[in-house]
This record gives C-alpha cells, structure tokens and sequence, in this order.
C-alpha cells in the first residue's frame, strides 16, 4: 500500500505553527516525548515505547565462524524490520530506503564505533566467536523511529547474556544457565541516537518528530551520541540546508540529552536486576500489567476556556449586573440586551471533574424563592462522574437555571433576575462551580 | 586473416582544441550573481535570492530589454511552436500518440492533428480511432512540427503538411539539440542526391531523395520495397559519419556546414572518418571555409 | 595508536600533503555522447564517472506533480577495491550511499522547475581510494551542470578527519580513513555557506566537530572553485567550436 500523501494543509498548518514555536501536541520545541523501557523475561528482550512509537528488541545469538579478516573477534549484525503492524505503507520482506538508512545508521551507531566489545566474544580464535544479532522489531511507527531503536537496541544489548562455554581441545560446550551463570556483553560505552528535524530554511530544529512533523519538514539530522559526548554517528540530509551554526547547537543538545537516555536506561537496568534478584516476576506480561487502562484514572483533565461566551435561554437577560437592585430597572427598560451568562475571563478554569457543582446565590436572603443550592456533587457521589463531559454539564445546568425562571412568580413584576457565574476554581483539591443570582 | 587494429594512448588524443576562435563572452555557472540590480526580470537559467538574480545553469547570458535569462550550451530539447522535429511515436493512446521527441515530457501528436489517408477534411469517427494503429504504431518515426506547448512544457505535434508525415527508408542520427542551428527551412535536398532533416530536437534524419514525388496519401504509406542502389547508401554512411564528425567537435549543424564537411570528406573513404585525425581533419577544414566565408 | 602516524613532525601527511591540502583533481566534462550529461572527475586516486539523463518523462505511477524525481545508483566497479568485490551494487553500504547521493543532489537540483520529470544520476567509481562519496558528489555535479539542468549553485562535497587527536585534516584518502580516527563527510552549497549533507561514524569529541567540520566546509570551498574553472573551460571550448551558435551573437 502507498502511504497517504500529506495534505498541503496538513503541512501548512505545522510549519505554521512551528514559526509560531508551538507543535501539535503542545511539545516545546526542545522537549522529548516520554521514554518507557520494560525488559522481557527472557535476557535481551526490551520494550521501548517512545511517545507513541515503540520498538520491540531482541538480541539472541549462536557460535560460528569470524571472518578472514578479524579472527578473534565476534561478529554483530543489527536488523530493523519495519512490518505492516507499524504502519499501513511498510512492506514486509522489502527494503525500503528507510529501512535501509535506520540499519546503517544503527550499524554505525553500534559497529563502527566499536561500542561492543567483540574479542570478548571470542571462543577460539579463527574457528568459533559469538555471533550477535539484535532484531528489532518496530510495533507502531508514530514518528522517530530510529531514536526508539537505538535505545531499545541499547536496552538489549546491555540486558543481554550469553550463556558461558568451555573448551576443551577441539570439543565445546556450552553451558545451560542452570550449569553455569551466563555472561553479560561489555559494553565501552553506550550510544543512542537522537533526532532533530528542521523547519524554515533550516533555521529552526525540533527535537523528537512525530509522523507529520517528520514528513513536512526539510531535512533531518541524526546524532550516535553517548554519554560522554562522542559523536559516533552523524547524519544530516533533506532536500534543504542547514547552517553550520544550528547544528553545532544541536549537537550540544543532543549530547545533553543522551546522557539523560543513557542515565534512564541505566536506572531500568538497575531496577529490572533488583526484581529478578529479588525473585519478583519480570517480562512484558508485568509491565503490560503494570500500564493497565489508565486513560480514564488519569489524573483530572483540565480544559482550559478563553474568552467563552456561554449563553443560557432566551428569557434570561441583563445578566452583566452582579447587585440585586439595579437590573430591575434596567430590564423593564430595555428588553433586548444581550443574554450571557459568563465565565469569569481570567479565572476561567473548568474542570471536568467537578463533583460538587454549586450554585450559590450570592445573596441568598434577597430573594426567598432563589434560595436553592444544587449540590450535584452529592448526587453523583465521587469519581464515577469523572468523565462526564463539560458540555453536559453545562447543559444541565441551562435546563436548571430555565426551570428556575419557571418557578418564580410572576407576582414580580416580570422583573428578571441578573446572573452572575462565577466560576472560581483555581485550587486544586476543592473546586467548586459557584453561580451567582441576584 | 589479418585486421589492422590501432591503440591510442590518452595522451595521444586528438585535440580538438585549436577549432576554438578567441572571442569569449562572459560565462556564468550556477550560483552566480548575474545582477544585483532589482529593475530586470529574471528569465529561464536564473531564480532570485536576496534580490539578486543569479545563475542557475552554465552559460551566456542573454538579455532581452529588461529580461535576463542563462542559456546552457547543452540542454534537452526546450520546444518552440513552429520547430520541425523529427520524433518515434513511443505509445497509441486513445485519439491520440504519445511521442518522444528528446523534451522533458513526452510530446502528444493528436489524432485531430495529423493528415488521414484520403486527404480530405473530415471529422475524426470512432473507425479512425480504432484504426490508429494502423497509421502509426510504436517505434515508427515521423517528421512533425510544434503546434502548441502545454502549461507544463509538453508538446503538442502536427503533421498536416505534405512535407511531415511518417519517415520510410533512411537513418536517424542523434545529435544534442543545441547542436542544430535555427533556420528557416530543415528540410534540405543536398547536391548529392540525399534529403536531410534537421529536427530542432537533435534527431537528423537521412533519406535518399525521392524521384516520384509522392501523390496525396497523408503521409503514411512508407514504401519500404524501393531498393536503394548502394551507392546511394554509401554516400548516406558517408554523410552520417560526417555529421557525427561535426557534433563530436561541437560545430553547429545547418545544411552549409554539412555540405561542406561533406565536401572535404571525400578524400577519405567513408569507414576511414571514424578515425579522430580524419573527423578532426574534416572538422578543421570545415570550420575554415566557413570563417573564410563569413569575412 | 596507528593515528599518530598520520602526520609527521614535519607536519607531512603519508603522502606527503599536508593537513590543509587537497589531493588533485582533476575532470573533465562532456564525455559521453549518449547521455545528456556526464563528467569524469579524479580526486587523487580515486576515479569516479558519472552521467545524467534526464530530464525526461517519469514513469507513469511515480510521477510528481509538484517536482522532479531524481533517481541515483551508485555503483562501484569489481575492479575498484584492493580486494575484489562480489556485487558492485545493490549492497547496504552502497544502497545507504545511493539514499545519500539522491538526497545530496535533490538539495542542489531547483527542483520544482521540472515537474512530473526524472533525472537519473549514475555513478560509478573505477578506483576508490577514500572519499569516494565526495568524488560522487562533485563529478555528479560537473554532469548536472554539463547536462544543462538549474542548479541552485555547485554542491561540492569534503572529507575531514582529525589526526594526532587535535589537527584536523582535510579530503582523507583510504589510508588515512582506515589507519585514522573517524571522518566527517560534508557536502555543502559553498557560496551560502550551507550543508546539505553530512554524515560520520566512529567515535569522536564533540568538542572538535565546530574544527573538523570548519576544514571540510573550506575543502569545500576550494574544490568549487576548482570545479567552476573546469566548467568555464569546458564551456569556452564547446562554445567557441560551435561559434556560440544559437546563442550569443
């Protein structure tokens, strides 16, 4: 299947909002999405979810031959593999142009800059060394996937042991882990990439590219950086040009940030070898456990309103005025003032969960028949109305407000009653929808 | 059996160099800054950046009041309306061929724009269509003239003329566009009894000069059981191998040219004018008799 | 360390440049007839041709109607290594270099001139002695331009390297890529002063990049000022031949 193209607006719309230093998904331009690493319970099997992308790593290995060349050095072969299961337009079995570039750039971010300690791997010289390979597999393609993979196949590698072996004359064996412990790799040091993409004639970089923001824009640039600041990769193309400036920028930042990578993968490695000593069960099935359905337990949604114009039935009039006396007058005076029941401009922060919405009359003892508190909170009872939605909230309490106005008698003059919302809500633990009627 | 079979060494090669005259104009290479001025209008060759008109092909620069355009020396074939072009239909599409004339796209010969057998002028049924193949079909050459260029620089080809049509016995010889000299007629019927198209877009045509000139048929019959006495042929090999002469040593191509290379070539036998001293000879004595000719 | 035999006290390098220099190059171009363009260029041993079609029309599902494709294929001769090689294309390195090339080139080609167009590079390297990307580039460029196609401006590209741990070296040959540390390769646009492309591997500081990635943009500049004068010779030969013909009167 070809890939959708992307629509002139789409990519209008983003660089847009780039030259305004904004990004679809609220991002700084500098910032990261939030990287996950999970071990399996086999060694060298690693999750690394990247925002939305995630790649799946496996590094396995067998004895065979070195080559001519080097004799006592093992051999390690990195393989992405970008399946339909990413995204619709990768075909499987092929070698696309991006597959071929996310393998070279992985090959020289972890071959060419020897971060493997091959004559580690070495059984005999010149007849049998380790050969490694680490397989990635990447499971949802939502935008930088060689970031993803480099630390997944980062993740792997470390993670990884093979099982120890000894020789005796020509014979080998290898050893079960039950026999004896198997070996970890050495590590020299530890690269991972780090991705920018830029905009406006290369004036601009943006780190961490999702899908759209990876396809509209000019070039991209790849730093194989490791924590102490050595580049072992680099790679700049796109049919624009960058200036020299702006990549020495990002360099630096990049170095800073693999060092952040490196100390997180690190952190993971510590904690996945403190559950298994601790004879906790390890894999995926726990960390998928572990990430159950948190999308509605998430902490509260906070919607935030500006400038919103909420406006209630037609009946309700001279809302502006907050005092009790005043719109008496004024509504007999002039019948068709616009209707608006407001939410205060500044502090006009709603939030969903809002289990005790009350209106209160500011001056409840003006007028006996608006003597009523609706405490919905009450009827709700707690976070099962978590999700309700803000317009149903909002509607619900049209319909009160109208039945209100029903309920008053008429024995007033017609006279209608100013409205005030006011909605102040800015603590946190206790907010509270206060309407005011005067 | 013996075959005579010459080596030369790279350092032995023919230079061509002395055929260059010492009149340079200026040259531009992309990227230059043509003018800074900001009152002229940038032609094809330039694009704007900074307010500067710069190069974007290697060339001479040439100005046409306050329009400034690069022409490269070598290019693909950029048609204008009213160019004879020599060109291989290459696709039979419906009401229409598809041809390849050496341009950027592919050129389009419409059914509505070619002569039917016939003659008379009618409009096209639906048998013409499906008998379209048989007018032409992929592979056959045609002499045609641009009648219309598309928005995005393609082609549209006419051939109704008696003088286009399809092409029967003869050779075709590629040269670069650039090569051909721009003239009012690119038809020529040499002295030596061979007729010559020179296509504006580098394809050279060489036919024996027909003797019965050939009745109203709209061009479509190719009358392929003629045989061509081998003299005839001789003088065609001979003719080809001289403009390829020509084109190797960069000289522009028109029929005083050709004639005249033609002319000096007789002292060589026709397979002797693949070698580089006989083409740089041919080349050479050309270039001066046309120079004598010009003072 | 084999890298501190790069360079001599003499300030010599193994063959006898020094760390500022370029190998020679030279080229030539025009020299095939068939393609539209075509350029032969030498930069010290390594020999690299390279002819252009285009452009032409693009085939029919690939077609573009905003821009031109351009299409590369990079190959190496078998005869080209010091060991002979199996495939002289098709391989991942060659296959990353073609992804390379075609992004270099599409950076310099005004590609929005040439719509549901395609221009085909070939490239292929008779000898290759280090910097064979760059030597690709700048004969890629001699054909582009010889085949008349709008460039924004010459793209060149350079290797430096950095030897003894602090003095960077400019256009590394293979020796010095493999005895040495690691190289930078840069293609870039010299007259703005732009990168449009840029690649390394191995381990390095990135304290020396700014240097590293300072004496390849000045290799830069010198080979575009080398390639600019084979052009206007290569123009003024052509063009005096043919009297200017329908050019200039």
């Amino acid at each position: 299947m070809k890939e959708t193209p992307l629509s002139n607006c789409e990519k209008a719309f983003v660089v847009q909002a780039i030259k305004e230093r904004l990004r679809l998904d609220g991002r700084k331009l500098e910032e990261f999405r939030p990287l996950k690493i999970n071990f399996g319970a086999e060694w060298g099997s690693a999750h690394v979810t990247l925002g939305e992308t995630r790649v799946l790593a496996q590094v396995s290995c067998e004895l065979g031959q070195p080559k001519a060349t080097r004799p006592n050095e093992g051999l390690l072969y990195i393989n992405v593999e970008l399946s339909p299961m990413a995204a619709l337009h990768f075909e499987a079995g092929r070698n696309s142009e991006l597959t071929v570039q996310i393998n070279r750039i992985l090959e020289r971010t972890f071959k060419d800059s020897r971060c493997v300690d091959l004559e580690s791997l070495c059984v005999s010289a010149e007849d049998k060394v380790w050969i490694l390979r680490v397989d990635l597999n990447v499971l949802n393609h939502e935008g930088n996937i060689i970031d993803c993979a480099s630390v997944a196949a980062l993740c792997a590698l470390a993670h990884f042991k093979h099982p120890d072996v000894t020789v005796t004359g020509e014979e080998i064996k290898i050893h079960t882990s039950a026999e004896k412990d198997p070996i970890p790799i050495v590590l020299h040091h530890y690269p991972v990439c780090v991705s920018y993409a830029t905009f406006q004639n290369g004036e601009v970089a943006i780190a961490d590219p999702t899908v759209i923001e990876e396809r509209s824009s000019e070039a991209n640039m790849v730093f194989g950086i490791n924590s102490y600041r050595e580049l072992c990769c680099l790679n700049l193309g796109g049919t624009t040009l960058t200036s020299s400036n702006l990549l020495l920028q990002c360099s630096s930042r990049a170095a800073n940030r693999a060092k952040q990578v490196v100390d997180q993968i690190k952190a993971a490695l510590a904690t996945d070898a403190e559950a298994r000593s601790a004879d906790q069960s390890v894999g995926f099935t726990e960390c998928l456990k572990m990430n159950t359905i948190n999308s509605l337990a998430q902490d509260r949604l906070s919607l935030r309103l500006r400038r919103f114009n909420f406006t209630l039935d037609d009946d309700f009039r001279n809302m502006s005025s907050n005092s009790a006396g005043a719109p008496d007058i004024k509504a007999e005076g002039d019948d068709s003032l616009p209707d608006a029941t407001r939410i205060d401009e500044n502090t006009g922060l709603l939030n969903s969960n809002q289990s005790n919405v009350r209106w209160v009359p500011e001056d409840s003892s003006d007028s006996d028949e608006d003597e009523h508190i609706f405490e919905k909170g009450d009827e709700s009872g707690g976070a099962d109305s978590d999700d309700k939605d803000l317009e149903e909230e909002l509607e619900n309490v049209a319909e009160e407000m109208a039945y209100k106005r029903q309920s008053q008698p008429i024995s007033k003059g017609g006279s209608q009653q100013p409205v005030k919302r006011n909605i102040d809500n800015s603590s946190d633990s206790e907010e509270e929808t206060t309407m005011v009627l005067g | 059996m013996s075959t005579n079979v010459k080596f030369r060494l790279a350092s032995d090669r023919v230079n061509t160099q002395i055929l260059t005259g010492d009149r340079i104009p200026r040259l531009y290479t992309p990227g230059e800054v043509v003018t800074a001025q900001q009152s002229f209008m940038r032609g094809h060759g330039t694009y704007v950046e900074d307010d500067d008109i710069k190069a974007s092909v290697a060339g001479v620069m040439e100005q046409v009041n306050k329009l400034i355009s690069i022409k490269p020396l070598k290019s693909r074939y950029v048609g204008e309306i009213g160019d004879v072009v020599v060109a291989r239909i290459t696709e039979v599409q419906q009401k229409r061929w598809k041809v390849d004339t050496n341009s950027r796209l592919d050129s389009v010969l419409l059914l509505s724009s070619v002569n039917l057998p016939g003659g008379e002028l009618r409009r096209r049924s639906a048998e013409d269509e499906q008998m379209m193949r048989k007018y032409l079909q992929e592979g056959d050459l045609i002499s045609a003239e641009v009648q219309n260029i598309y928005d995005d620089g393609s082609l549209s080809l006419y051939t109704r003329s008696l003088k286009y049509g399809k092409l029967s016995q003869g050779i075709l010889v590629k040269v670069f566009p650039s090569l051909i000299k721009r003239r009012k007629t690119h038809f020529h019927n040499l002295p030596c009894g061979v007729s010559i198209i020179l296509g504006n877009n580098g394809f050279i045509w060489i036919s024996p000069t027909s003797t019965s000139e050939s009745e109203n048929d709209g061009g479509f019959t190719q009358n392929l059981s003629e045989v061509i006495p081998r003299a005839d042929r001789e003088v065609i090999a001979r003719l080809r191998n001289c403009i390829l002469a020509l084109a190797q040593c960069k000289m522009m191509l028109y029929d005083t040219s050709i004639l005249y290379a033609f002319e000096e070539s007789i002292k060589y036998e026709v397979h002797e004018l693949l070698n580089q001293e006989a083409i740089f000879d041919v080349a050479f004595l050309t270039q001066h008799r046309l120079r004598l000719q010009e003072i | 360390m084999a890298n501190q035999d790069l360079l001599s006290d003499q300030g010599l390098r193994l063959d006898g440049r020094r760390a500022h220099e370029l190998r020679r190059i030279r080229c030539k171009l025009g020299v095939f007839s068939q393609p539209d363009g075509s350029a032969y260029l030498e930069q010290g041993n390594t020999k690299v041709l390279a002819a252009v079609y285009g452009p032409h029309q693009a085939p029919g599902k690939k077609s573009n109607h905003s821009e031109v494709i351009v299409n590369c294929q990079y190959s190496m001769a078998v005869f080209s290594t010091g060991e002979r090689k199996n495939r002289p294309r098709g391989d991942r390195k060659s296959q990353e270099m073609t992804i390379h090339l075609q992004q270099t080139l599409r950076a310099a080609i005004k590609t929005e001139l040439y719509p549901r167009s395609q221009i085909d590079v070939f490239i292929e390297v008779l000898q290759a002695d280090g910097g064979n990307y760059c030597a690709s580039v700048n004969a890629a460029t001699l054909a582009l331009i010889d085949a008349g196609i709008c460039l924004k401006e010459y793209v060149c590209a350079c290797t430096a390297s950095l030897a003894n741990g602090n003095v960077p070296l400019m256009d590394v040959s293979h020796l010095e890529e493999v005895s040495g540390g690691a190289t930078l390769s840069v293609a870039s646009l010299p007259s703005s002063n732009k990168i449009a492309f840029m690649e390394m591997s191995q381990r390095f500081h990135l304290d020396h990049l700014p240097k590293v990635l300072d004496h390849a943009l000045q290799g830069c500049q010198q080979i575009m000022s080398i390639l600019d004068k084979a052009v206007r010779e290569h123009l003024a030969l052509v063009g005096s031949a043919s009297d200017w013909g329908n050019i200039a009167k």
